[in-house]
């Protein structure tokens, strides 16, 4: 008895020893310095999971799910766990951070916008003491602090997502001390319940924080109670408890580059202000200063407000003007007008519709005809629709299959013989015997993958998104071009660009579901850019123009390439230029003639025609044809079939042919 | 910082960087001018001379690779160079010498010959030292405690101070940056007993205890450290028995650590659950506020004190950690 009881003693000894020597591997081992690297990659994976975990939690609470195909690394955060805050806590608000981001993709509240546009617009018709601009951008930076308290509000009470509450704190740890309005605001709204005072603030900063805090008491106070229903009705009338508060407080309408006797008594300044005499003394960094009124860059809104002309006037205005100016340019150089390859940048402008990120860039490019059009660029979002991805993969899973197994436009593939190897695995002692008399038992052969001796290769497909793109033809272009990237998503040496047009609203629109330089997400994700495209084509297109720009950019990005262009079109071509006397098929053709001109060797141009054969001159400008008539454009192993017979053993053996190598 | 020009590899660049700081200040506290700015410009761009054994390196403090580069050409030394660019973008110094007992033993940053008054030190107990290849890692921090260690050992006898101060640092206070919040807690919020009891405790719990025994009676001045020097009674005293302690004794402290930081930890959640009323009648625990406030932790503490909760949470946890450090033995 004595002795099974010193027995149970030391074992209790031994376990307690035991979990003292090893703890529990935790997420935060993946970035703890003085981990082992055994425990750094356990705590890797541990990380990997708590994110994963995060994540789906957070987009559930937003009312969808991430399916199988959702990257999980696109917004994920480690941004806190790597500076001077506790390691375990700062981790937990890089979590906090990633579901906030994910919730707010799929959820947005979007406060700011919706009070913008029903309130301010009722607020301009009574009184406001301050100036309303000033109003209107304070309001903006209210509304937007209290959507993303309210969004953090909501995920924290959920025990998974208790981490946006850490990522609040760790937040208003880094918080320093503010200098505008709007980072007043900011401050006050997300983190006003738990910052530090500051001992000695300046008295205007003093009291927008104190009419702030005061205004916000009762809201924090409900929102600690629990969960707060309505969201933009709650915050709605936070928003307006705090403008009302503030009002009084901001100035009045300053004049121009200078602050009236009122405001300047009231310690506000003006952060554009010119220093002059900047050889003469200035008062000390360090001291402390008043808030500068806004420091937030103007919207596209404020720029165009009091402007008559639209955007789009504008912008049209801004490309006459720039072609004018070649013009001259070119007169004076005594050379005939021509912005024939180049990429004039214009400006920026926020694009809506079909174009989604911003801002867009807008291209002067050339029409083919010595005329040239505008156009302006954006890219799609990768789609967080799940379900419409899978169908996507699924529809172009035979597609991919036969580009996958095809040797790739650009490229060599060569068999190198090896053979009687004697290191490595190749040797087997049995059949050395053997092969002192048999040639080919020990024959073994890898591939051998070289570059086209023309440059490196690259893969154009472009697609046209016009009106006349019904749903089938549509269905049919994304799973080609889905195909086309999820085939070649492993290969790092090709280079694969894929873009869309049409026009619409009198714009012409180029938009790219992958392009290295602009496309937020992975190489690996392109095709869930592709599932963002829209479901029918709209409005018209600018043929010959967006084949140009599409291939200035697939020149800006290697200029060296050997292109090879894949349209996918239903070959119902429109002018891009307004000279006379050149038909839209003769001005792809142009356009097409004169690329390969500038580059002899390196341009390849297959046309795939979904539903109607492209007439003559297109088709004597291409290298190779793909009719896919209209009643196969929904089976997609006869579109692959079609694929697969055609172009791609034409463009491989009219590489080949040429390669002076081979 | 001394003015006086040392016969030290790197006393040129500890000039240079004084001359910098200098410059930065009158700018920060003084006024902005022309003249300032230039005298900025020239500090952090003049040659300065790093004597190594080999060669002497040329290196200028508007180029931080180039003073890497020079601190790493030192070989009988460690020096290390620590910078920081303030809200304004100036830049603040800490200029610092590291040792190690072994090579297998964690590096004591043991000497700092320039400090910055406005560098940043999130945890007072770590300076983080960058290698020339831009690594950077957490070495414990001694180097405030040198004077005290130069008197208990002879100011003549320079290394065995670097020597003292590399045992204390490795194998005494076992110090980790998950203590962190506690530290600061201790340092800032007026619980200094805390952080002694803290590290009572991972002495008991982690130290080598057997290996030490000999070591203390080869260094007396270890034990006299904390006495005289960094003042922990009861670390002293644990040090000053740990020779008559019996051999069961010594295998028991690593258990009875475990029970005392189970107590411990029972009072630091109750002291940090402390809800604090805020402007408007907004409750916020200790917690709460501490993580918010991590690095003004001095800015909080006027409003804490304001309050008999936490005034009475914070007693309640000093009587704890001194009831931990006297139940040790």
């Amino acid at each position: 008895m004595q002795q099974a009881n010193r027995q149970q003693q030391w074992r209790r000894r031994t376990k307690r020893r035991r979990e003292r020597l090893v703890r529990a591997i935790r997420p935060s081992d993946a970035f703890r310095p003085e981990a082992s690297f055994t425990t750094k990659v356990a705590g890797t994976a541990a990380w990997k999971r708590r994110s994963m975990d995060t994540q789906t939690a957070a987009l559930t609470r937003g009312g969808t799910s991430p399916g199988p195909d959702f990257d999980f690394t696109t917004h994920v955060d480690t941004s806190i766990a790597r500076t001077n805050y506790p390691l375990d806590a700062g981790v937990e608000a890089d979590f906090g951070h990633t579901a906030l981001t994910c919730y707010k993709k799929v959820a947005l509240i979007s406060l700011s916008e919706s009070y913008r546009r029903k309130r301010l617009a009722d607020l301009e018709q009574s009184s406001v003491a301050c100036d309303l601009a000033i109003y209107r951008s304070a309001a903006d930076a209210v509304t937007e602090a209290i959507e993303n308290r309210l969004a953090l509000s909501r995920l924290a009470v959920f025990g998974e997502l208790a981490c946006c509450e850490t990522y609040r704190r760790a937040s208003a740890a880094f918080q320093v001390r503010p200098d505008s309005v709007r980072q007043i605001a900011r401050a006050t709204l997300l983190f006003g319940d738990v910052l530090a005072r500051d001992p000695e603030p300046h008295p205007t900063t003093q009291l927008l924080t104190e009419a702030i805090l005061t205004a916000s008491a009762p809201f924090f106070q409900r929102l600690e109670e629990g969960p707060v229903e309505g969201d933009f009705a709650f915050g709605s009338e936070w928003a307006d408890a705090v403008m009302a508060s503030i009002d009084p407080l901001l100035p009045p309408p300053p004049e121009k580059r200078s602050l009236t006797d009122d405001e300047a008594s009231a310690g506000y300044s003006l952060r554009s202000d010119p220093i002059d005499d900047f050889l003469g003394v200035q008062p000390p960094f360090h001291q402390k200063r008043p808030p500068t009124i806004d420091d937030s860059p103007p919207t596209a809104e404020q720029l165009s407000a009091g402007d008559e002309t639209s955007a789009g006037d504008r912008f049209k205005q801004e490309a006459e003007r720039v072609a004018k100016n070649l013009a001259a340019q070119a007169r004076a150089a005594g050379a005939d007008f021509s912005a024939h390859g180049t990429a004039s940048q214009l400006g920026r402008s926020e694009e809506a519709g079909p174009h989604q990120g911003s801002p867009a860039q807008a291209f002067l490019v050339d029409a083919g005809d010595s005329s040239s059009a505008a156009i302006s660029e954006g890219f799609y979002d990768p789609s967080l629709d799940s379900a419409e991805v899978r169908r996507l993969a699924a529809d172009a899973r035979p597609i991919e299959r036969i580009v996958r197994d095809q040797a790739l436009p650009g490229r060599r593939d060569d068999l190198d013989y090896l053979r009687f190897r004697r290191t490595g695995p190749m040797i087997d002692g049995k059949r050395i015997d053997l092969a002192m008399v048999e040639d080919n038992v020990f024959q073994v052969s890898r591939p051998i993958e070289t570059a086209h001796g023309a440059g490196r290769a690259t893969l154009l497909l472009l697609a046209d998104i016009s009106g006349s793109m019904s749903e089938a033809p549509m269905r049919a272009l994304k799973a080609v071009t889905t195909a086309w990237l999820r085939a070649t998503a492993s290969n790092p040496s090709l280079q694969v660009l894929a873009g869309a047009y049409n026009t619409t609203e009198g714009r012409n629109r180029f938009t790219w579901s992958w392009n290295r330089n602009l496309s937020p997400q992975s190489r690996a994700q392109a095709h869930r850019a592709v599932a963002s495209m829209p479901k029918k084509g709209d409005g018209g297109q600018a043929d010959a123009a967006s084949i140009r720009h599409a291939v200035n950019s697939a020149i800006a990005v290697d200029p060296k390439a050997s292109i090879t262009l894949i349209l996918l079109s239903d070959c119902g071509f429109c002018k891009s230029g307004s000279v006379g006397g050149v038909g839209p098929d003769a001005e792809v053709a142009n356009t097409v003639q004169e690329i390969r001109e500038e580059l002899p060797d390196r341009f390849r141009f297959v046309v795939t025609a979904l539903g109607r054969a492209p007439n003559e001159p297109v088709r004597r400008a291409a290298d190779e044809t793909v009719v896919i008539p209209s009643d196969e454009l929904g089976d997609f192993g006869k579109i692959a079939r079609h694929i697969s017979d055609s172009a791609l053993r034409q463009v491989n053996r009219s590489w080949h042919k040429e390669d002076p190598a081979a | 910082m001394t003015r006086t020009r040392r016969k030290r590899p790197v006393a040129q660049l500890a000039e240079q960087m004084d001359l910098v700081d200098q410059a930065v200040e009158t700018l920060l506290y003084r006024a902005v001018s022309a003249g300032g700015l230039a005298a900025l410009s020239r500090a952090l761009e003049k040659q300065v001379v790093v004597w190594t054994s080999r060669a002497d390196c040329t290196c200028e403090l508007r180029d931080p690779e180039s003073v890497d580069n020079a601190l790493d050409m030192i070989w009988s030394q460690r020096w290390y160079f620590g910078l920081q660019m303030d809200e304004f973008n100036l830049p603040r110094y800490l200029l610092f010498r590291t040792e190690s007992e072994g090579w297998h033993d964690a590096e004591v940053s043991v000497e700092e010959l320039f400090l910055s008054p406005r560098y940043s030190l999130p945890d007072e107990r770590f300076a983080t030292a960058r290698d020339f290849g831009g690594r950077e890692r957490q070495v414990v921090r001694l180097a405030p405690y040198r004077i005290g260690a130069l008197k208990l050992v002879g100011r003549r006898n320079p290394k065995d101070a670097d020597r003292l101060l590399a045992t204390i640092g490795s194998k005494i206070l076992l110090w980790t940056e998950d203590q962190r919040v506690v530290a600061l807690i201790a340092r800032h919020l007026g619980a200094p007993e805390l952080l002694q009891a803290v590290e009572v405790l991972a002495f008991m719990k982690r130290a080598e205890h057997g290996l030490l025994r000999y070591r203390l009676e080869e260094q007396p001045a270890i034990a006299r450290f904390f006495q005289d020097v960094y003042p922990n009674q009861a670390l002293a005293s644990l040090l000053g028995r740990l020779n008559t302690l019996s051999p069961t004794t010594l295998s028991e402290l690593p258990d009875r650590a475990e029970a005392l930081q189970r107590t411990l930890a029972d009072a630091l959640q109750r002291f940090l659950g402390t809800k604090i009323q805020r402007h408007g009648g907004i409750r916020r625990t200790v917690e709460e506020l501490v993580m918010a406030n991590i690095f003004r932790l001095e800015m909080l503490r006027p409003e804490l004190e304001s309050s008999m909760h936490f005034l009475t949470a914070r007693d309640q946890l000093v009587t704890t950690c001194r009831s931990t450090r006297s139940a040790k033995g």
